[in-house]
Protein backbone atom coordinates (compact mmCIF):
# COMPACT_ATOMS: atom_id res chain seq x y z
CA UNK A 1 0.00 0.00 0.00
CA UNK A 2 2.65 2.18 0.95
CA UNK A 3 5.78 2.61 -1.24
CA UNK A 4 8.97 2.94 0.36
CA UNK A 5 10.99 5.46 -1.60
CA UNK A 6 13.66 8.01 0.02
CA UNK A 7 11.69 10.67 0.49
CA UNK A 8 7.94 9.55 1.30
CA UNK A 9 5.52 12.02 -0.22
CA UNK A 10 1.90 11.35 1.19
CA UNK A 11 -1.27 13.24 -1.30
CA UNK A 12 -4.13 14.56 1.13
CA UNK A 13 -7.47 14.54 -0.15
CA UNK A 14 -10.00 15.77 1.53
CA UNK A 15 -13.31 14.75 0.22
CA UNK A 16 -17.11 16.05 0.97
CA UNK A 17 -19.90 14.42 -1.19
CA UNK A 18 -17.47 14.13 -4.20
CA UNK A 19 -18.92 10.41 -5.31
CA UNK A 20 -18.92 11.94 -8.76
CA UNK A 21 -15.89 12.72 -9.33
CA UNK A 22 -13.38 11.43 -6.79
CA UNK A 23 -12.48 8.28 -8.24
CA UNK A 24 -10.91 10.21 -11.63
CA UNK A 25 -8.96 13.12 -8.97
CA UNK A 26 -7.36 10.04 -7.49
CA UNK A 27 -6.02 8.54 -10.95
CA UNK A 28 -5.38 11.45 -11.67
CA UNK A 29 -2.99 11.61 -8.64
CA UNK A 30 -1.57 8.70 -9.18
CA UNK A 31 -1.10 9.38 -13.46
CA UNK A 32 1.27 12.14 -11.81
CA UNK A 33 3.40 9.65 -10.00
CA UNK A 34 2.54 9.66 -6.27
CA UNK A 35 1.59 6.33 -5.05
CA UNK A 36 0.76 7.62 -1.45
CA UNK A 37 -2.79 9.06 -1.40
CA UNK A 38 -4.78 9.91 1.75
CA UNK A 39 -8.36 10.36 1.16
CA UNK A 40 -10.40 11.84 3.79
CA UNK A 41 -14.41 11.31 3.60
CA UNK A 42 -15.66 14.08 5.70
CA UNK A 43 -18.25 12.58 6.80
CA UNK A 44 -20.18 12.62 3.17
CA UNK A 45 -24.06 11.05 2.89
CA UNK A 46 -23.33 10.32 -0.71
CA UNK A 47 -20.92 7.02 -1.26
CA UNK A 48 -17.58 8.62 -1.75
CA UNK A 49 -16.37 6.53 0.81
CA UNK A 50 -17.08 2.87 -0.88
CA UNK A 51 -15.81 4.38 -3.82
CA UNK A 52 -12.92 5.64 -2.41
CA UNK A 53 -12.22 2.15 -0.93
CA UNK A 54 -12.41 0.59 -3.89
CA UNK A 55 -9.42 2.61 -5.45
CA UNK A 56 -6.62 0.34 -5.20
CA UNK A 57 -3.44 1.34 -3.56
CA UNK A 58 -4.71 4.15 -1.28
CA UNK A 59 -5.54 4.70 2.31
CA UNK A 60 -9.13 5.14 3.04
CA UNK A 61 -10.66 7.65 6.02
CA UNK A 62 -14.10 8.12 7.24
CA UNK A 63 -14.83 11.15 9.81
CA UNK A 64 -18.13 9.95 11.42
CA UNK A 65 -19.39 13.12 10.72
CA UNK A 66 -19.09 16.24 8.82
CA UNK A 67 -16.78 18.55 10.40
CA UNK A 68 -15.18 20.65 7.64
CA UNK A 69 -12.77 20.66 5.24
CA UNK A 70 -10.36 21.56 7.43
CA UNK A 71 -10.95 18.96 10.28
CA UNK A 72 -10.77 16.54 6.88
CA UNK A 73 -7.25 18.16 5.93
CA UNK A 74 -5.66 18.25 9.66
CA UNK A 75 -6.73 14.60 9.64
CA UNK A 76 -4.94 13.74 6.73
CA UNK A 77 -1.92 15.40 7.65
CA UNK A 78 -2.08 13.64 11.12
CA UNK A 79 -2.43 10.35 9.12
CA UNK A 80 0.71 11.51 6.89
CA UNK A 81 2.65 11.69 10.34
CA UNK A 82 1.68 8.39 11.79
CA UNK A 83 3.06 6.62 8.60
CA UNK A 84 6.02 8.93 8.64
CA UNK A 85 5.67 11.36 5.79
CA UNK A 86 8.75 13.57 4.97
CA UNK A 87 6.52 15.86 2.64
CA UNK A 88 2.50 16.41 2.81
CA UNK A 89 0.67 17.84 -0.08
CA UNK A 90 -3.29 18.75 0.12
CA UNK A 91 -5.12 19.09 -2.75
CA UNK A 92 -8.90 19.34 -3.25
CA UNK A 93 -11.42 16.80 -3.88
CA UNK A 94 -13.32 18.49 -6.67
CA UNK A 95 -10.85 18.18 -9.47
CA UNK A 96 -9.79 21.97 -9.46
CA UNK A 97 -5.98 21.52 -9.07
CA UNK A 98 -3.79 20.04 -11.14
CA UNK A 99 -1.65 17.21 -9.59
CA UNK A 100 0.94 18.28 -12.58
CA UNK A 101 2.08 21.28 -10.18
CA UNK A 102 2.65 19.09 -7.29
CA UNK A 103 6.37 18.58 -8.85
CA UNK A 104 7.10 22.00 -9.14
CA UNK A 105 5.94 22.29 -5.03
CA UNK A 106 8.05 19.25 -3.96
CA UNK A 107 11.22 20.83 -6.01
CA UNK A 108 11.04 24.19 -3.39
CA UNK A 109 10.01 22.52 -0.67
CA UNK A 110 13.48 20.25 -1.64
CA UNK A 111 15.21 23.50 -2.26
CA UNK A 112 14.22 24.00 1.79
CA UNK A 113 11.21 26.25 1.93
CA UNK A 114 8.93 24.59 4.59
CA UNK A 115 6.03 25.78 3.33
CA UNK A 116 4.11 26.07 -0.41
CA UNK A 117 1.08 27.74 -1.19
CA UNK A 118 -0.05 27.40 -4.09
CA UNK A 119 -1.67 30.80 -5.58
CA UNK A 120 -4.71 30.47 -8.23
CA UNK A 121 -4.44 34.77 -8.44
CA UNK A 122 -0.69 34.49 -9.50
CA UNK A 123 -1.75 32.43 -12.60
CA UNK A 124 -1.82 35.28 -15.24
CA UNK A 125 -4.91 33.27 -16.80
CA UNK A 126 -7.08 31.59 -13.99
CA UNK A 127 -9.55 30.43 -17.02
CA UNK A 128 -12.62 30.05 -15.63
CA UNK A 129 -12.67 32.30 -12.11
CA UNK A 130 -15.75 33.94 -11.79
CA UNK A 131 -15.18 37.39 -10.84
CA UNK A 132 -16.46 37.69 -7.67
CA UNK A 133 -14.52 34.72 -6.21
CA UNK A 134 -11.65 36.72 -7.21
CA UNK A 135 -13.34 39.91 -5.47
CA UNK A 136 -13.75 37.43 -2.07
CA UNK A 137 -10.26 36.12 -2.72
CA UNK A 138 -8.45 39.56 -2.46
CA UNK A 139 -11.46 40.28 0.31
CA UNK A 140 -10.04 36.82 2.43
CA UNK A 141 -6.20 37.96 1.77
CA UNK A 142 -6.75 41.65 3.50
CA UNK A 143 -9.02 39.64 6.19
CA UNK A 144 -6.25 37.26 6.84
CA UNK A 145 -3.57 39.77 6.82
CA UNK A 146 -5.51 42.06 9.29
CA UNK A 147 -6.24 39.38 11.37
CA UNK A 148 -3.06 37.14 11.12
CA UNK A 149 -0.81 39.58 10.05
CA UNK A 150 0.68 37.74 6.89
CA UNK A 151 0.18 38.85 3.40
CA UNK A 152 -0.45 36.00 0.38
CA UNK A 153 -1.74 36.30 -2.43
CA UNK A 154 -4.37 33.61 -2.10
CA UNK A 155 -4.88 32.88 1.54
CA UNK A 156 -8.04 30.50 0.60
CA UNK A 157 -6.34 28.30 -1.47
CA UNK A 158 -6.25 24.33 -0.05
CA UNK A 159 -3.62 23.32 -2.91
CA UNK A 160 -0.39 23.67 -0.67
CA UNK A 161 2.83 21.71 0.34
CA UNK A 162 4.26 21.04 3.66
CA UNK A 163 7.96 20.10 4.77
CA UNK A 164 8.04 17.54 7.56
CA UNK A 165 9.57 20.45 9.84
CA UNK A 166 6.02 22.60 8.79
CA UNK A 167 3.48 19.64 9.47
CA UNK A 168 5.01 19.09 12.84
CA UNK A 169 5.40 23.15 13.71
CA UNK A 170 1.65 23.74 12.36
CA UNK A 171 -0.87 23.59 14.87
CA UNK A 172 -4.56 24.73 13.66
CA UNK A 173 -7.65 24.66 15.74
CA UNK A 174 -10.50 25.68 13.14
CA UNK A 175 -12.82 23.14 11.34
CA UNK A 176 -14.05 24.69 8.28
CA UNK A 177 -13.09 27.20 5.13
CA UNK A 178 -11.41 29.50 8.43
CA UNK A 179 -8.40 26.41 8.49
CA UNK A 180 -6.81 28.04 4.93
CA UNK A 181 -5.90 31.13 6.90
CA UNK A 182 -4.93 29.84 10.27
CA UNK A 183 -2.14 28.08 8.53
CA UNK A 184 -1.15 31.33 6.80
CA UNK A 185 -0.79 32.61 11.17
CA UNK A 186 1.01 29.63 11.77
CA UNK A 187 3.73 30.21 8.53
CA UNK A 188 3.73 33.64 10.61
CA UNK A 189 4.04 32.33 14.21
CA UNK A 190 6.65 29.54 13.29
CA UNK A 191 8.63 31.85 11.04
CA UNK A 192 8.16 28.97 8.62
CA UNK A 193 10.07 29.83 4.95
CA UNK A 194 7.33 29.98 2.14
CA UNK A 195 6.77 30.34 -1.55
CA UNK A 196 4.07 30.80 -3.45
CA UNK A 197 3.86 29.74 -6.81
CA UNK A 198 0.80 29.88 -9.99
CA UNK A 199 -1.01 26.75 -9.64
CA UNK A 200 -3.57 25.82 -12.46
CA UNK A 201 -7.32 25.93 -11.77
CA UNK A 202 -9.91 24.19 -13.19
CA UNK A 203 -13.39 25.21 -12.57
CA UNK A 204 -15.82 23.03 -14.25
CA UNK A 205 -19.48 23.03 -14.18
CA UNK A 206 -19.03 20.19 -11.62
CA UNK A 207 -17.25 22.81 -9.03
CA UNK A 208 -18.92 25.72 -9.54
CA UNK A 209 -22.11 24.07 -9.38
CA UNK A 210 -21.52 22.28 -5.47
CA UNK A 211 -23.35 23.01 -2.48
CA UNK A 212 -21.48 23.84 0.46
CA UNK A 213 -19.24 25.94 -0.71
CA UNK A 214 -17.98 29.02 -0.43
CA UNK A 215 -20.52 32.07 -0.47
CA UNK A 216 -21.59 34.88 1.10
CA UNK A 217 -22.72 33.18 4.33
CA UNK A 218 -20.14 31.14 4.71
CA UNK A 219 -17.49 33.87 4.46
CA UNK A 220 -19.43 35.96 7.23
CA UNK A 221 -19.27 32.92 9.42
CA UNK A 222 -15.40 32.16 8.25
CA UNK A 223 -14.53 35.95 8.90
CA UNK A 224 -16.17 35.86 13.11
CA UNK A 225 -14.72 32.33 13.19
CA UNK A 226 -11.18 34.17 12.07
CA UNK A 227 -11.60 36.82 14.63
CA UNK A 228 -12.63 34.30 17.36
CA UNK A 229 -9.59 32.06 16.70
CA UNK A 230 -6.78 34.69 17.62
CA UNK B 1 -50.21 57.02 28.11
CA UNK B 2 -50.77 58.01 24.61
CA UNK B 3 -51.32 56.09 21.89
CA UNK B 4 -48.34 56.55 18.99
CA UNK B 5 -48.94 55.10 15.32
CA UNK B 6 -46.34 55.22 13.37
CA UNK B 7 -44.58 52.43 10.73
CA UNK B 8 -41.96 50.97 13.14
CA UNK B 9 -44.11 50.81 15.90
CA UNK B 10 -46.79 48.56 13.18
CA UNK B 11 -44.00 46.56 12.05
CA UNK B 12 -42.59 45.98 15.61
CA UNK B 13 -46.29 45.27 16.74
CA UNK B 14 -46.82 42.78 14.02
CA UNK B 15 -43.52 40.93 14.90
CA UNK B 16 -44.35 40.75 18.58
CA UNK B 17 -47.82 39.87 17.90
CA UNK B 18 -46.61 36.81 15.81
CA UNK B 19 -44.06 35.65 18.02
CA UNK B 20 -46.59 35.99 20.83
CA UNK B 21 -49.14 34.05 19.31
CA UNK B 22 -46.52 31.00 18.61
CA UNK B 23 -45.50 30.88 21.98
CA UNK B 24 -49.01 30.39 23.34
CA UNK B 25 -50.19 28.03 20.47
CA UNK B 26 -46.99 25.80 21.25
CA UNK B 27 -48.19 25.67 24.82
CA UNK B 28 -52.09 25.08 23.97
CA UNK B 29 -50.61 22.07 21.98
CA UNK B 30 -48.52 20.71 24.51
CA UNK B 31 -45.13 20.87 21.88
CA UNK B 32 -42.10 19.41 23.29
CA UNK B 33 -40.37 21.83 26.03
CA UNK B 34 -42.84 23.77 26.34
CA UNK B 35 -44.01 24.97 30.19
CA UNK B 36 -45.34 27.10 32.46
CA UNK B 37 -42.40 29.66 32.91
CA UNK B 38 -41.69 29.31 29.08
CA UNK B 39 -45.05 30.28 28.53
CA UNK B 40 -44.69 33.39 31.32
CA UNK B 41 -41.59 34.38 29.46
CA UNK B 42 -42.61 34.44 26.00
CA UNK B 43 -45.58 37.00 27.04
CA UNK B 44 -43.53 39.35 29.43
CA UNK B 45 -40.49 40.06 26.82
CA UNK B 46 -43.30 39.86 23.25
CA UNK B 47 -45.77 41.17 25.10
CA UNK B 48 -43.94 44.32 26.85
CA UNK B 49 -42.45 44.83 22.88
CA UNK B 50 -46.07 44.86 21.71
CA UNK B 51 -46.82 47.27 24.48
CA UNK B 52 -44.18 49.75 23.86
CA UNK B 53 -44.47 49.39 20.07
CA UNK B 54 -47.80 51.25 20.50
CA UNK B 55 -47.02 53.13 24.01
CA UNK B 56 -43.57 54.25 23.83
CA UNK B 57 -44.37 56.66 26.38
CA UNK B 58 -44.22 53.92 29.24
CA UNK B 59 -40.50 53.60 28.31
CA UNK B 60 -40.08 57.29 29.60
CA UNK B 61 -42.02 56.91 32.69
CA UNK B 62 -40.43 53.47 33.89
CA UNK B 63 -37.04 55.21 33.32
CA UNK B 64 -38.15 58.52 35.76
CA UNK B 65 -39.94 55.83 38.10
CA UNK B 66 -36.44 54.24 38.46
CA UNK B 67 -34.73 57.17 39.22
CA UNK B 68 -32.29 57.50 35.61
CA UNK B 69 -34.37 60.47 34.25
CA UNK B 70 -32.93 60.82 30.70
CA UNK B 71 -30.08 58.50 30.89
CA UNK B 72 -32.35 55.51 29.61
CA UNK B 73 -30.35 55.43 26.09
CA UNK B 74 -27.32 55.24 27.94
CA UNK B 75 -28.90 52.06 29.74
CA UNK B 76 -30.24 50.42 26.92
CA UNK B 77 -26.72 51.18 25.23
CA UNK B 78 -24.88 49.29 27.81
CA UNK B 79 -27.67 46.37 27.27
CA UNK B 80 -26.51 45.92 23.92
CA UNK B 81 -23.02 46.07 24.92
CA UNK B 82 -23.41 43.08 27.49
CA UNK B 83 -25.38 41.20 24.93
CA UNK B 84 -22.29 41.29 22.09
CA UNK B 85 -20.28 40.29 24.93
CA UNK B 86 -22.26 36.99 25.87
CA UNK B 87 -22.47 36.43 22.12
CA UNK B 88 -19.17 36.50 21.76
CA UNK B 89 -18.18 34.40 24.99
CA UNK B 90 -21.03 31.80 23.78
CA UNK B 91 -19.40 31.89 20.22
CA UNK B 92 -16.10 31.36 21.64
CA UNK B 93 -17.32 28.44 23.97
CA UNK B 94 -19.37 26.82 20.91
CA UNK B 95 -16.04 26.92 18.86
CA UNK B 96 -13.97 24.97 21.64
CA UNK B 97 -16.79 22.53 21.43
CA UNK B 98 -16.93 22.26 18.26
CA UNK B 99 -13.10 21.91 18.34
CA UNK B 100 -13.20 18.66 20.77
CA UNK B 101 -15.79 17.04 18.25
CA UNK B 102 -13.47 17.45 15.70
CA UNK B 103 -10.98 15.84 18.00
CA UNK B 104 -12.90 12.88 19.10
CA UNK B 105 -13.94 12.20 15.52
CA UNK B 106 -10.48 12.62 14.70
CA UNK B 107 -8.92 10.37 16.86
CA UNK B 108 -11.78 7.83 16.48
CA UNK B 109 -10.63 8.01 12.59
CA UNK B 110 -6.80 7.95 13.41
CA UNK B 111 -7.44 4.87 16.23
CA UNK B 112 -7.08 1.80 13.57
CA UNK B 113 -4.34 3.47 11.30
CA UNK B 114 -2.44 3.93 14.77
CA UNK B 115 -2.83 -0.10 15.45
CA UNK B 116 -1.84 -0.63 12.35
CA UNK B 117 1.11 1.07 12.55
CA UNK B 118 2.07 -0.38 16.05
Amino acid sequence: MITNSEEQIFVIIPAFNEATVIQDVTKEVQSAGYKNIIIVDDGSTDNTQSIAQQIPGIISLKLSINRGKGAAVKTGIEAAKILDADIVVTIDGDGQHNPKDIKKMLELIKKGNDVVLGSRLLNPNPKGMPIWKIVANHFGNFCTWAIYGLWVTDSQSGFRAYSKKAINLINTKTDRYEYDSEVIREIAQNKLHYIEIPIEVRYTEYSKGKKNKMNLLNGAKTLIKMIISV
Amino acid sequence: MILQISIYGIILGIISMIFLLNGILKFIRKEKNQSLFKLLATTIIWGGVFTLSFFPDIAHIISINLGLGENLNTLIFLGFVINFLIIFKLLNKIEKMESNISEIVRNETLYKLNNIKK
